[in-house]
């Protein structure tokens, strides 16, 4: 028995030299290892691997590491396709499978406690048993954690509604090496919420060793559809309509014309080169032959990825139609009013029926199957997965394509879309060594940060954007930095992840140089870069001047009203901020928050605004032409009535109980925005009111904290409203 | 057809969440891609092949991820392959002598008397067949333990229906190629298979596996043998998630395994024969605090 096994089986009951086990550990699914491995080289391996199964023992464990200085290397069920785990030669790798319990059940406020080595699929599969689900639907949901979810900030594939996986996180526990963290709503009182700065720090600052999340009833309703459009750009726009309508589609993926030819999404009339060429003939042929996994065997295809210039060039020459795939779920009533209202948006469309997308959804996670043949054929495959605002998307996802068309085969889809931008996924195949796969994400990321959209969206960062992450955070990486230094000081927490030890060649970005107190507006993504210590009212006068108005309303300067907002209340929908760009006392400055959700490691956000002086916040708002509908019930128990309605799905953008001074009936009042509004009021059995009362939406509060205060927003009461005292 | 080792090993790891050994023990080596892949190294020469040898005996063969797979890789097949390959062959027990002369044979790999309690629902003599190894199930690697043992199980049984309600001692007559009928009543843990239904004995359809329960419990075959902990892990995990704290087991090892993990166990020949006290069948609490569902009659009795 080696000294580690002797040392660490004295705190955790299982610990292994065995070399199965240390090979087994090796490596996660970045492609890079699979390629070295398909070309014989096989990855390095820890010193040691262990299988903790509580919480102290975690503690123990990491307090004898960081006294001995060895490297710890957290692994979850190995499923990250970046480098973000798998053993290094020194290292001790901490495998969570043997903590994967659901400990805890609360159906009154739709909270799930989970340990994190449960598999995602077992986890949803025992909350379906309980009439429960998270939706979080990840195509690695097979094969990956719950944990690894929230260390690397993952996203499913109904985000647009649920949100990512962070948005479902409501507290975590933590094991580092300086002992417990609680984070969300278990932080300790007066203390900096950590949960930010965990998510997305992929086992660099600790490990999670159990997640507090928020859960919904499984689905009653579903709606799928698909829709043809003339061309990327139309399908675009309407993407963005629906989500800026406050419609909450849970499905949205648009196919770009390459990924729509895929097995002939749209039938034999899909592209326009009917009738041309023998060149284009024989590429729609190979194409429309990619959803067969035999496809992957022929050497059809292994001529065409070797030859990816050529075929992407008669790819760029097809032009054509896109696919888009839309579905809505939940209540079977308030689903039809969110379908009847987003129709407005698809008039230039074609309805290909309801077959392509159930097809998709029962299909959704087959795709993984097709990368195992191309390495065995001594290709690789690979994704990547960026994001940006709308008003960026497409000249990002047009150099991004290009710069990956140089080197391989690339196709992409549009998901996880939100009201101020959405994602991109490449994928991607080609033939060649590791310099050519190096060489391609080189040229791909550089294309990405020339764009302005931020290298990951939901893959996390690991070692393959480690790069790419510490130049896009530039000088915020301080703020990580500063919670690194306090939390694993001897630096043991997977070492060489997630960032590089390089400092940003600039001082940051200069002040803005425009007139206040709105920078900017970008009127296509909704949000407005705005003075942070201007005055509500004369924000509001600004914005009010180009059309706008917020959509959170501040009740003090941002800084101030920033600072004092608390992150539980936030809705998975609602940002309050979106981008912020400060300066530190050293005069240095940095701008983060480019793209929605991005999983270029944690959230900084929140950090950077504590640290450094806001100088420019970029704040959502809405057009103030947007319908609005104002509706109100009377009940004995607004408070009752909001949670019901909450959890079915309402989405209200705020919603207000108020009691009569004079022994009245007690009053529900809701703001809905959209054009959803008024089916919703009528199917529901609200009462409308008239429209010249839809003011601005009142300020929003957090329930869990202030429970006594009578507005609430959104989802967030879906779960943490518990009976306040005065309802 | 590419090498469907390297496809495993290639592949994302889709069929880990469906592998019972995987599951229970948390093992990254026990998920299938792993075994696979380990197969596939010492095929390539970058492994001892003693290591993929013992990766191959973690599998149990219960064939979920064969059924999950799209590509529908034999895992369990191929492990079984690889183990006759890179490990030594094992020999089974000897074969003890067939009890009585009757055309049905009930095999009984425990200690309880199916022979006895088949004889009084069917109200006619049954033969007994006593085996210590479950017919050699972990045997069955090796062409040159398993053909042996096959004859001589032919031998043996000479025509005659053996009843097993033992899926090691199924799978064994499965491969023999024998008349055999399989009381399937672990519908929380083993997967069912197609029942050969004689013309004298009706049994209940093959029920499908419940809900969150898991297709195998290792007990009988490689798995037991090589790994006794990893076993025991799966036993315990088997137990964990059946829908109710009854459990209606048969298999010995099952038994034994489960013993320690407070799970009320009751003989399942008295659900055959019709007696199981619907006393017995009591509720307990399950973890995470859900009260657990009531169990429904089980499938498989009369």
């Amino acid at each position: 028995m080696s000294s580690i096994e002797r040392i660490v089986g004295g705190i955790v009951p299982r610990v292994s030299t065995d070399p199965l086990h240390l090979l087994a550990a090796g490596r996660d699914l970045w492609s890079r290892t699979t390629l070295r491995l398909a070309n014989g080289l096989l990855p390095q391996t820890p010193a040691a691997i262990c299988w903790p199964e509580t919480h102290q023992q975690l503690v123990e464990l990491l307090d004898w590491a960081s006294a001995a200085g060895v490297p710890i290397v957290p692994y979850g069920a190995g499923s990250g396709v970046c480098g973000g785990s798998g053993g290094r030669e020194d290292s001790l790798v901490v495998d969570t499978k043997r903590m994967r319990g659901i400990t805890r059940v609360d159906r009154e406020h739709m909270l799930v406690h989970v340990e994190p080595g449960m598999l995602g699929q077992e986890l949803e599969d025992r909350l379906e048993r309980l009439g429960l689900a998270t939706r979080h639907s990840p195509s690695s949901i097979w094969c990956s954690s719950v944990g690894g979810w929230a260390a690397a900030r993952s996203a499913g594939q109904f985000s647009s509604l649920y949100g990512k996986f962070e948005d479902m996180v409501v507290a975590m526990k933590v094991a580092t090496p300086t002992g417990t963290l609680l984070t969300g709503m278990h932080s300790p009182p007066g203390q900096e919420d950590l949960g930010p700065v965990i998510q997305g720090s992929e086992g660099t600052l600790g490990l999670i060793t159990e997640l507090c999340i928020r859960v919904v009833p499984v689905p009653e309703h579903r709606w799928l559809r698909a829709y043809a459009f003339p061309d990327l750009s139309s399908a675009l726009e309407a993407m963005r309509a629906i989500m800026q309508a406050d419609l909450w589609p849970a499905v949205m993926r648009l196919y770009d014309p390459v990924d729509t030819l895929i097995g002939g999404k749209l039938g034999s009339s899909g592209g326009k080169s009917s009738g041309k060429g023998h060149g284009h003939r024989a590429f729609l042929r190979i194409l429309q032959s990619l959803d067969n996994l035999d496809a992957f065997r022929s050497r059809e295809l292994n001529l065409a990825f070797a030859l990816p210039r050529l075929l992407n060039r008669l790819a760029a020459g097809l032009g054509g139609r896109v696919l888009l795939i839309l579905g809505w779920e939940g209540d079977p009533q308030i689903v039809p009013c969110q379908v009847q209202a987003a129709m407005g948006f698809l008039q230039g469309a074609q309805d290909l029926g309801a077959a392509p997308a159930h097809a998709w959804y029962q299909h959704r996670h087959d795709v993984s199957y097709k990368l195992a043949p191309i390495f065995s054929r001594g290709g690789f495959a690979d994704t990547m997965e960026v994001a940006s605002t709308w008003t960026r998307l497409e000249p990002m996802y047009r150099m991004v394509r290009d710069a990956l068309a140089r080197n391989v085969v690339v196709m992409s889809h549009f998901s996880h879309a939100y009201p101020e931008g959405c994602s991109i996924y490449f994928t991607f195949a080609g033939t060649g060594d590791i310099h050519r796969y190096d060489r391609t994400w080189e040229e791909a990321l550089r294309a990405v940060r020339l764009a302005g959209g931020t290298v990951t969206h939901h893959h996390g960062v690991g070692l393959l954007k480690a790069r790419a992450a510490t130049r896009e955070l530039g000088h915020a990486l301080r703020v990580y930095r500063r919670r690194k230094q306090s939390l694993d000081p001897g630096g043991i927490m997977n070492p060489g992840r997630l960032f590089v030890a390089a400092s940003p060649a600039d001082d940051g970005p200069l002040p803005p140089s425009s007139k206040g107190p709105v920078f900017h507006l970008d009127s296509k993504s909704l949000l407005a870069t705005v003075d942070p210590v201007a005055s509500p009212s004369a924000l509001r006068e600004a914005l009010a001047r180009e059309g706008y108005t917020f959509r959170i309303p501040p009740d003090r300067p941002l800084k101030d009203w920033l600072l004092a907002w608390n992150l539980l209340a936030f809705d998975r929908h609602e940002v309050p901020m979106f981008g912020l760009q400060a300066r530190f006392k050293d005069g240095c400055s940095a701008r983060i928050g480019m793209a929605p959700r991005s999983a270029a490691g944690p959230d900084l956000r929140w950090g950077l605004l504590r640290e450094a002086e806001p100088e420019a916040v970029e704040i959502p708002v809405i057009p103030l032409s947007a319908p609005r509908c104002l509706a109100s019930m009377a009940t004995p128990e607004p408070w009752q009535e909001a949670r019901k309605l909450l959890r079915r799905g309402l989405r209200p953008l705020s919603c207000k109980g108020s009691s009569s001074p004079r022994g009245g009936q007690d009053r529900l009042s809701l703001l809905l925005l959209g054009p959803a509004g008024d089916s919703l009021v009528e199917a529901l059995g609200l009462s409308p009111t008239p429209a010249s009362s839809a003011k601005d939406p009142s300020p929003p509060r957090n329930p869990a904290m202030h429970a006594s205060e009578d507005t609430i927003r959104g989802a967030t009461a879906h779960h943490l409203l518990g009976e306040p005292e005065d309802a | 057809m590419p090498d469907p080792y390297q496809t495993c090993t290639f592949c994302p790891r889709l069929c880990r969440h469906v592998c019972p050994v995987a599951l229970a023990t948390g093992l990254e080596a026990a998920t299938p891609s792993a075994m696979m892949g380990a197969v596939y190294l010492a095929r390539r020469g970058l492994l001892d092949p003693s290591l993929a040898g013992r990766a191959a005996a973690m599998c149990t063969a219960c064939g979920a991820c064969s059924r999950h797979c799209k590509e529908q890789v034999p895992v369990g097949d191929l492990l079984s392959q690889a183990r006759s390959r890179y490990l030594p062959p094992r020999s089974p027990e000897a074969l003890a002598p067939v009890e009585g002369d009757a055309p049905r044979v009930a095999v009984e790999c425990d200690t309880r008397s199916w022979a006895g309690a088949l004889a009084r629902k069917l109200r006619e003599p049954v033969a007994r067949l006593h085996t210590s190894d479950h017919l050699g199930a972990s045997c069955m690697d090796h062409p040159q333990t398993a053909e042996p043992q096959i004859s001589s199980l032919a031998r043996l049984l000479d025509g005659r229906i053996a009843i097993t309600s033992c899926s090691a001692c199924a799978g064994v007559l499965r491969r023999a190629n024998l008349q055999y009928v399989w009381l399937h009543s672990l519908p929380g843990i083993h997967v069912p298979t197609p029942v050969l239904d004689s013309p004298t004995m009706k049994l209940s359809p093959a029920p499908d596996l419940l809900p969150g329960t898991l297709p195998c419990c290792g007990q009988g075959g490689i798995l037991a043998r090589s790994f006794p902990q990893l076993a025991k892990d799966l036993a315990r995990e088997c137990a964990s998630r059946l829908p109710a704290t009854a459990v209606p087991t048969f298999d010995s090892l099952f038994r034994v395994a489960l013993t320690p993990y407070d799970v009320d166990i009751y003989d399942p020949i008295d659900i055959l024969l019709g007696e199981a006290p619907a006393a017995s069948l009591h509720e307990g609490t399950s973890k995470g605090g859900e009260a657990p569902q009531k169990r429904t009659p089980l499938h498989g009795a009369p």
